[in-house]
């Protein structure tokens, strides 16, 4: 006979999102809250769209909240491009999801619609950079982008993930160093002491080679930073935050 | 008044009482009313949820003012997409919308044949309204046990051949000469 399910709702809803819009780019900072009297166990984030807007972080799922107790709020950050998309027309912005009652997993789609704010200059400037990720079996590899502008004095100087997995770290480029503790942080810094910093990734450059191992297959999305290095006033300069895939915590 | 009139008039205003307190609660400021309870899919179909919307918040909304949140479903054999909104039309104070297309179900391939999945849907608003929650149930065509038609077919295929084969070996068998027969 085949499984009959019934229905265990999940009371959760997007509260009003923080919408910033840079020059062709949307960023949103998403509040996802439990109004119900039950706690949720093993929420995981599968998907995040607005309208038909590209997404460009995060660039791969599952994001794992864990729990979320009732009344409590949690907040995923995305990012899309404004490519097609209208100033102060509203796009449906939905996030989807997943969550366990009784070891059987149900599904969890949230919507609301957002309208779309004139292009501002962000109040807090940020590093202009991102980190691409591919993975092979058990591997891991990342390649650090700064796409500053030519002639910006901000170079990538650091790339911290945070893991939930055990790892070994495998890629160090040259000219680089890693610190980790195997388990819950890898940071590579470019191993440089006086300007001017040969081996940090100038404005326009790639720099590929970091890499981890992992026994698990799966992958999910965590934190991860770049943090910059100032030339001009040889100085801790400006950092970009963003999820990044890592080895997936429990497969 | 005698006694019978004094415990009429009680009982009358007892009974009024009981009614007054025995009243439905009223419903909230916001309705979202699925016209379908139960619907029958098969994997690969969608299906759109029709509904309408009512509408006593006390200001007018625009159906992009409300959201749909889904849950309770498995999360492997169905999906759901919110349509209210597309387009985005008025829904004045004091009004119930006519038919909208609320959402559309797609059934997923891991869906099991047979079986039945609840899907736990409410609404909100930007103010904060919410709605009463909905169900639509979603049954997955086909019987756990049945072949599908495809294996039936091959079954029934295979089953002629066998029976002519068989025929055929009983004829042969029947026109051997004495000489070939075992002893």
């Amino acid at each position: 006979m085949a499984a009959t399910l019934s229905p265990v709702a999940a009371t959760l809803i997007l509260g009003n999102p923080t919408v910033i819009h840079v020059a062709g780019a949307v960023r949103l900072n998403i509040p996802v809250m439990n109004v119900g009297d039950i706690g949720l166990v093993s929420l995981l984030c599968t998907n995040i769209s607005l309208g038909s807007a590209q997404r460009s972080s995060p660039v791969g799922f599952p994001i794992v909240v864990g729990q979320l107790a009732a009344s409590n709020t949690t907040r995923f950050a995305a990012r899309f491009s404004d490519a097609g998309l209208v100033v102060g027309n509203r796009y449906l912005l939905t996030v989807r999801g997943s969550y366990v009652v009784n070891g059987v997993v149900y599904g969890l789609t949230l919507n609301r619609y957002v309208q779309l704010p004139a292009v501002t200059v962000p109040a807090e400037a940020t590093l202009s950079a991102r980190v691409d990720v591919s993975t092979s079996t058990n591997y891991w590899n990342y390649k650090l982008v700064n796409t500053e502008a030519s002639g910006s004095n901000q170079f990538i100087a650091s790339l911290a993930l945070t893991v939930f997995a055990p790892v070994t770290v495998t890629g160090i480029p040259p000219g680089w160093q890693v610190d980790t503790d195997n388990a819950t942080y890898v940071l590579w810094t470019a191993a440089d002491y006086v300007l001017p910093y040969p081996n940090q990734v100038a404005p326009g450059a790639a720099l590929a080679g970091f890499q981890l191992m992992s026994p698990r297959l799966g992958s999910e999305a965590t934190a991860s930073s770049i943090g910059g290095w100032n030339h001009s006033t040889d100085d801790a300069g400006l950092n970009a935050g963003d999820y990044t895939l890592t080895p997936n915590r429990f497969a | 008044m005698d006694r019978n009139a004094v415990m009429t008039t009680w009982r009358a205003l007892l009974a009024a009482l009981w009614l007054c307190l025995a009243l439905p609660a009223q419903a909230g400021p916001l309705q979202i009313l699925p016209n379908i309870t139960a619907v029958q899919l098969g994997v690969g179909d969608s299906f759109t949820v029709f509904g309408k919307v009512t509408n006593i918040t006390g200001a007018p909304l625009q159906t992009t003012d409300l959201g749909l949140n889904f849950s309770g479903y498995p999360a492997l054999a169905l999906l759901t997409t919110q349509l209210l909104g597309d387009p985005d039309l008025t829904l004045p104070d004091r009004s119930t919308s006519a038919l909208l297309a609320l959402f559309e179900i797609t059934v997923l391939p891991d869906a099991v044949a047979g079986a039945s999945y609840g899907i736990e849907f409410f609404g909100f608003d930007f103010s904060g309204n919410f709605s009463d929650a909905a169900t639509v149930t979603v049954t997955i065509n086909g019987a756990v046990g049945v072949p599908e038609p495809s294996s039936l077919a091959l079954g029934l295929t295979a089953l002629a051949l066998a029976l002519r084969a068989g025929r055929r070996r009983g004829t042969t068998s029947t026109s051997m000469p004495p000489a070939h027969q075992p002893a």
